[in-house]
């Protein structure tokens, strides 16, 4: 009996053990030390933050990054001076896909007409908002976010933290494969984006109040920006699990632009077609085998089908 | 646009007249259009000052502001009374305000709680997720021994209180899940039942909620028109100073832009309306979002106030 009791005790310990090293965080050993940024301490953190925890961190934004493969957040905060203190948010997405994608969606997401920003080479081409403060970047199953806790830190230093953690991350990772869907010609640099769920989607894509597209079956959908003569003219690529559910996605679409104010043009078929709608613009659908190519935003319809055959030649190599 | 020129333009003396009185006492006229459906009433209180970043915002402008905005809502000359339309000194008052995104003019807050203390309500609880210890200083600092009780990292704190009476205080921002974040939003944040997880598109407790989906914080309207139903709501907008771009969940000043303004409404729905139309005409919303979407659920659906411009009664002050 005595020594079921110490055996209980020593796994009771180990358990403990097992948790606390969980509740130091996969992404611990990536945040730079003391002065390994000359002049700044490590004032705070780094605090771990997993699952729904996220929530407790950065409220309803928390919808976005949970859609992709969340698994835990990392943030430390540092401090140059009182009046000069950044945070390092390290988000483990499990996959370096996934990294990439909320990568795409934050850098889409902060998009504004008022906000100078510019890419700069890191291992990928990472995201400086010099006028903020603020640097993203991803390196293979991490998105990394460097911002101004206090004050404005300078791009030196931003770049700095960010080699600092990138350095610590020994895989590169690579990008979504989908993504060579996507049209070339006229794509707006900064603007391709991994797409997952319904919140994301409605935020960096479409907003529908509906799942026209079928976002519960968890296609992989990927998305652009084009310098096309229209509003925001976006093309995205959704790969579904069957031809059938694509030709659904497809018909579904079709379905609800005759819904709205919309025209459709003459000459589609089962697996496309063109229109022009008064929230779309002009947009247009094609199938090829298990994916959707859809164009919208484009001043008319003689441009969507400009757009859609760009879309349609990618889709069928 | 100026939509309110525009509404404005072809009204007969009589018209007039009669949407005057309707709006200044909610008068109900039997037999006009306004005894059938009467008007949400929204005050825009604006100052021509120079307010911007690194100028400080005097106290005494943002009292005034706010005195003006209370008075002509509710039609009474008199501060105290204006406000006793709308608080009554045995309420326990709820006092949510905008939290770390992008927090508020402190000087609205403490133009707002001194004039509630001045009424001599019985207590006030203030609520905010989430807030900078340079906000909550500046707060303190301004209100020195009269600061009232400040609930934070509770999601708000006061939903599971007895409130009489709710006074929200948001501000109007770029926002990732709402397209744009004002009044409306935060009451996904202090449902009585909890924080939904996070801003899903049917209420919590319909069992059509999955309880992860999101996309526009669609119903958030219902917790205004169902848990706060018969709770008396005024809502004064702060949009001194709006947040035209945000980084994931902080709305850096790089994208502030200010409208000098305020707004005022017992509607919750119409303020938003209204606050809505004038930030659009400063900034975009976040992404590809509609805005207007959990407004006019809020309306069509819920039936929380009254997101149609054409049905709401907008007054604009220049002080």
């Amino acid at each position: 009996m005595r020594r079921c009791s110490q055996v209980g005790l020593i796994l009771l310990g180990l358990g403990i053990i097992c948790e606390a090293v969980r509740g130091q965080g996969n992404s611990a050993g990536l945040f730079p030390k003391t002065n390994e940024v000359a002049g700044w301490t490590l004032k705070e953190g780094p605090k771990f933050f997993n699952n729904d925890q996220l929530f407790d961190y950065m409220d309803g934004a928390a919808e976005i990054p949970k859609s992709y493969a969340f698994k835990q957040l990392g943030s430390a905060k540092y401090q140059k001076s009182t009046a000069l203190t950044l945070e390092v948010a390290v988000f483990d997405m499990s996959k370096s896909a996934d990294a990439f994608g909320y990568f795409s969606a934050r850098v889409f997401l902060e998009r504004s007409p008022r906000s100078k920003d510019r890419e700069i080479p890191l291992d990928h081409p990472a995201h400086l908002y010099s006028s903020v403060g603020a640097l993203t970047f991803w390196k293979d199953h991490y998105t990394v976010i460097i911002q101004p806790e206090i004050g404005r830190p300078d791009d030196a230093t931003l770049i700095q933290f960010a080699k600092a953690v990138s350095a610590k991350i020994k895989a590169k990772g690579i990008p979504p494969t989908l993504l060579d869907r996507l049209p070339k010609e006229k794509q707006i640099v900064g603007t391709p984006r991994l797409v997952s769920g319904k919140a994301t989607f409605d935020a960096t894509v479409m907003f529908l109040p509906k799942d026209i597209f079928g976002l519960g079956d968890h296609p992989q959908i990927v998305g652009a920006d084009y310098s096309l003569p229209g509003k925001s003219v976006t093309m995205f690529v959704a790969k579904y699990a069957t031809p059938v559910r694509a030709s659904k996605a497809l018909n579904d679409y079709r379905a609800y632009l005759q819904t709205v104010k919309s025209a459709i043009a003459p000459g589609g078929s089962a697996s496309r077609f063109v229109a022009t709608s008064e929230k779309q613009h002009g947009t247009g659908a094609v199938v090829s085998g298990s994916q959707l190519g859809v164009i919208f935003g484009a001043k008319d319809s003689a441009v969507a089908e400009v757009g859609l055959k760009s879309l349609a030649n990618k889709l069928s190599r | 646009m100026d939509f309110e020129q525009n509404r404005y333009a072809n009204l007969s003396r009589r018209d007039f007249v009669i949407r005057s009185a309707a709006a200044a006492g909610a008068i109900i006229l039997p037999g006009t259009a306004e005894a059938q459906a009467p008007k949400s009433k929204v005050i825009v209180v604006t100052t021509k000052a120079d307010l911007g970043p690194g100028k400080p915002v005097p106290m005494a402008l943002i009292q005034q502001m706010v005195e003006k905005g209370v008075t002509t809502l509710a039609g009474k000359s008199d501060p105290m009374q204006a406000w006793a339309t709308y608080v009554r000194a045995t309420d326990t008052v709820a006092l949510p305000t905008a939290g770390g995104q992008m927090e508020n003019i402190p000087e609205v807050n403490v133009a707002v709680y001194l004039a509630l203390m001045k009424l001599g309500v019985n207590k006030m609880n203030i609520g905010t997720h989430r807030m900078s210890s340079a906000w909550k200083k500046s707060l303190t600092d301004l209100m020195g021994d009269k600061m009232p009780q400040l609930i934070t990292g509770k999601l708000f704190g006061f939903a599971d209180l007895t409130n009489d009476s709710i006074v929200v205080l948001p501000t109007v921002k770029h926002h990732d899940v709402a397209g744009v974040s004002a009044g409306l939003k935060l009451y996904a944040c202090f449902s009585k039942k909890g924080p939904w997880n996070y801003h899903g598109e049917t209420p919590k407790e319909d069992p059509r909620w999955d309880g992860k989906s999101g996309g526009s914080m669609g119903a958030c309207g219902w917790v205004a028109a169902n848990e706060y139903k018969s709770t008396r709501k005024l809502h004064i907008v702060d949009m001194i100073r709006v947040g035209g771009s945000s980084r994931g969940f902080t709305a850096y000043p790089d994208g502030w832009v200010y409208t000098n303004s305020l707004v005022f409404s017992t509607d919750p729905v119409a303020a938003d309306r209204v606050a809505l139309d004038i930030y659009l005409k400063v900034a975009q919303p976040s992404g590809r979002l509609d805005p207007l979407y959990h407004i006019e659920r809020a309306d069509k659906e819920y039936k929380a106030g009254v997101s149609d411009l054409a049905k709401i009664d907008v007054r604009r002050i220049t002080i």
